[in-house]
């Protein structure tokens, strides 16, 4: 990225003593989506207000298109936030609340009342126009606090908890809605979410908190096959994690002893051979009779298109999902756990805490 | 069977406040409707009336000029009361309502509390500023300013009987306001500051509108209060500014003129009355245009 559209540096917000924001640094550039994924109070709400203006920082400074906004006024940084309140104005009918940011910026009435509407039909609520506030659904409310944040068209759009990571909405259409108000010329925008399967589906980039610290920042693929973290590996998947050591390294290739059993393995370039952490995802895992970890079927639960299989190892317990299961499968049967190498992942042991 | 019961518990206990409410003050406002296009047998006693309308007092006090300057002058004097509350009293509302994140609530108690004094003692206490041997009058006569100004008592200035009700009945206005006020979202104003509102316009945009009914309560109370404003006016108004709450007091009270004393009463609350419709009248009209079609 020759010059990002937005950089945050080192900001650290305190409040009461405690550090919301951690020398968090984010980079993004024009047009990207960035999902912000973490638990709850891990911070992403925190770098939402503070992208927006209302929460003090400590130190650290951002910078929106080459324009330093660490310390201007909410009104004037061009970045439009859909609440995870939602925050509409009970006083105004759906139409006005979205024409709002329009009447703020001086657009005549008819021209922002034909703009509300259209950003209303865009997201397929036309229809809400003349409804009141308080006569919404918790859905339809959302849908109204984006429609209000993405007509103004800002620099940067930002969304707390889209839609998408509501259990109850539909999380296809959802995204689909969500795609459709960044509109074709794509807005640039962050949206902050505790589901990881919208963060991967909705963003080109994620990037993952916890307390209030950056924990890892990539493509969805990075963080879900290369978690740098025990953490992260949990947060976004089942995954197995098996104690190991790792013997010998080249270029990212490794040699690791799992419980005795020497298999291959990824990890990142120039690791130190010693123990480590290996993370294997659940369906890259297979149960054969002849594998190389030895272990005893524990569980074998059909649930349709997979069969997630609990395995007794040496190294600990193990789960697979598979779609073609053994013949004979049934608790107390002896099997072996094998798995490629490329799907194998050594996680330092510094970052297992 | 239950909701007889209920009802019927419900008779009880709004029986003696409802006769009450009759004998004391439904009953003398119904004498006092009479009274004042009566003639009584004996002026001032308690004698049979003759049945002789004299329609003359509601004529004089609607026509004489006198009268109607003093009318005039109560609802100006009330208006302006109000108005003034109402301008000072959102600051404050909104002041308190932002502060009373920080502040624990008997902090914010301690601050509205000294404003809850007496109506009386606090409209007294502007004559040791304001009085002919008040402070501002000793200050300048210390400083040997125009020894006429000295000598002119401040209390006939009608800036400060405005001051001193607006001082008297501002607390009514700012817990009306800010009964409004706290129950406003702050994430509203996050909301509005975010689509590029200022500060003064997220307040015009945001918070007005949603404690107008707030503050027409407010604006409601102060009027009423300062309409029927009667001790502020006969301490400080003095012999110049007088209004009419006064005067039916004097008239009654002191001229024991009563027909004269309930005609211009009558005429003040008939007066303000309507004032008051025609204020919720337009509220209700906003509230439509806001609403959806």
């Amino acid at each position: 990225m020759a010059s990002p559209l937005l950089s945050m540096d080192r900001v650290t917000a305190r409040q009461h003593g405690r550090a919301v924001l951690d020398a968090v640094s984010l980079r993004l550039g024009r047009g990207q989506t960035l999902a912000l994924l973490g638990p709850a109070g891990a911070g992403k709400t925190a770098i939402l207000l503070a992208l927006a203006g209302f929460l003090r920082l400590t130190s650290g400074s951002i910078r929106l298109a080459d324009r330093d906004i660490t310390a201007t006024a909410p009104e004037t940084r061009d970045i439009a936030m859909a609440f995870d309140t939602d925050a509409l104005f009970p006083h105004l009918p759906v139409l006005d609340n979205v024409a709002f940011g329009l009447k703020m910026r001086g657009v005549p009435r008819a021209a922002r009342r034909a703009q509300a509407l259209a950003a209303l039909q865009v997201l397929g609520i036309g229809g809400l126009a003349g409804k009141p506030p308080a006569r919404l659904d918790p859905a339809e409310r959302r849908l109204v606090a984006l429609a209000r944040a993405a007509v103004t068209h800002p620099a940067l759009l930002l969304v707390d908890e889209p839609a998408a990571s509501d259990a109850s909405a539909n999380r296809e259409d959802a995204r689909a809605v969500l795609r459709a108000a960044l509109g074709p010329d794509h807005t640039t925008a962050i949206l902050a979410t505790h589901d990881r399967a919208a963060a991967f589906a909705l963003a080109e980039r994620v990037a993952l908190l916890r307390n209030g610290r950056l924990e890892q920042q990539g493509t969805p693929q990075d963080l879900f096959d290369r978690p740098a973290t025990r953490f992260a590996a949990m947060f976004t998947g089942a995954c197995n994690l098996l104690p190991a050591i790792l013997l010998h390294e080249r270029d990212g290739a490794a040699v690791v002893n799992v419980a005795g059993v020497t298999a291959a393995a990824c990890c990142p370039p120039g690791m130190a051979a010693g123990p480590v952490t290996l993370c294997i995802r659940p369906h890259r895992v297979r149960a054969e009779a002849e594998g190389k970890l030895r272990g005893v079927v524990e569980r074998a639960d059909f649930q349709g298109a997979l069969t997630h299989v609990t395995l007794g190892t040496q190294a600990g317990q193990c789960l697979v999902e598979t779609a073609q299961p053994p013949p004979g499968l049934a608790p107390g049967v002896a099997l072996g756990l094998d798995w490629d190498g490329t799907d194998a992942w050594a996680i330092p042991p510094e970052a297992a805490s | 069977m239950r909701r007889r019961t209920w009802l019927l518990l419900a008779v009880m206990v709004l029986a003696p406040v409802a006769i009450g409410y009759l004998v004391f003050f439904g009953a003398p406002l119904g004498l006092l409707g009479i009274e004042h296009v009566q003639r009584r047998a004996g002026a001032g006693s308690y004698g049979i009336y003759s049945g002789i309308v004299l329609p003359n007092t509601y004529t004089r006090v609607l026509t004489d000029p006198l009268y109607r300057r003093l009318l005039a002058e109560t609802f100006r004097l009330a208006g302006a009361c109000a108005l003034v509350c109402l301008l000072l009293g959102y600051p404050a509302a909104w002041g308190l309502r932002l502060a009373a994140d920080r502040l624990s609530r008997s902090a914010l108690l301690g601050r509205v509390a000294p404003a809850l004094v007496n109506l009386t003692v606090r409209g007294m206490g502007w004559m040791v500023v304001l009085g002919e041997f008040g402070l501002v009058n000793l200050v300048l006569r210390t400083l040997r300013v125009e020894a006429d100004l000295s000598r002119r008592s401040h209390l006939l200035n009608e800036l400060s009987e405005l001051s001193s009700m607006v001082q008297v009945f501002f607390p009514f206005m700012v817990l009306a306001l800010y009964g409004a006020v706290a129950k406003i979202d702050l994430s509203l104003i996050r909301a509005a500051r975010n689509l590029g509102a200022t500060r003064t316009r997220a307040f015009f945009e945001v918070v007005v509108p949603l404690s107008l009914p707030g503050a027409a309560v407010g604006v409601v109370m102060v009027f009423a209060l300062a309409t029927g404003a009667y001790v502020t006016v006969a301490t400080l108004g003095g012999v110049k500014v007088r209004a009419m709450a006064e005067t039916a007091y004097q008239q009654s009270a002191t001229l024991v003129n009563w027909q004269l004393g309930a005609a211009v009463l009558a005429v003040v609350l008939i007066a303000a009355a309507l004032l008051l419709r025609l204020l919720f009248a337009g509220l209700r009209r906003g509230d439509r245009v806001a609403a959806p079609r």
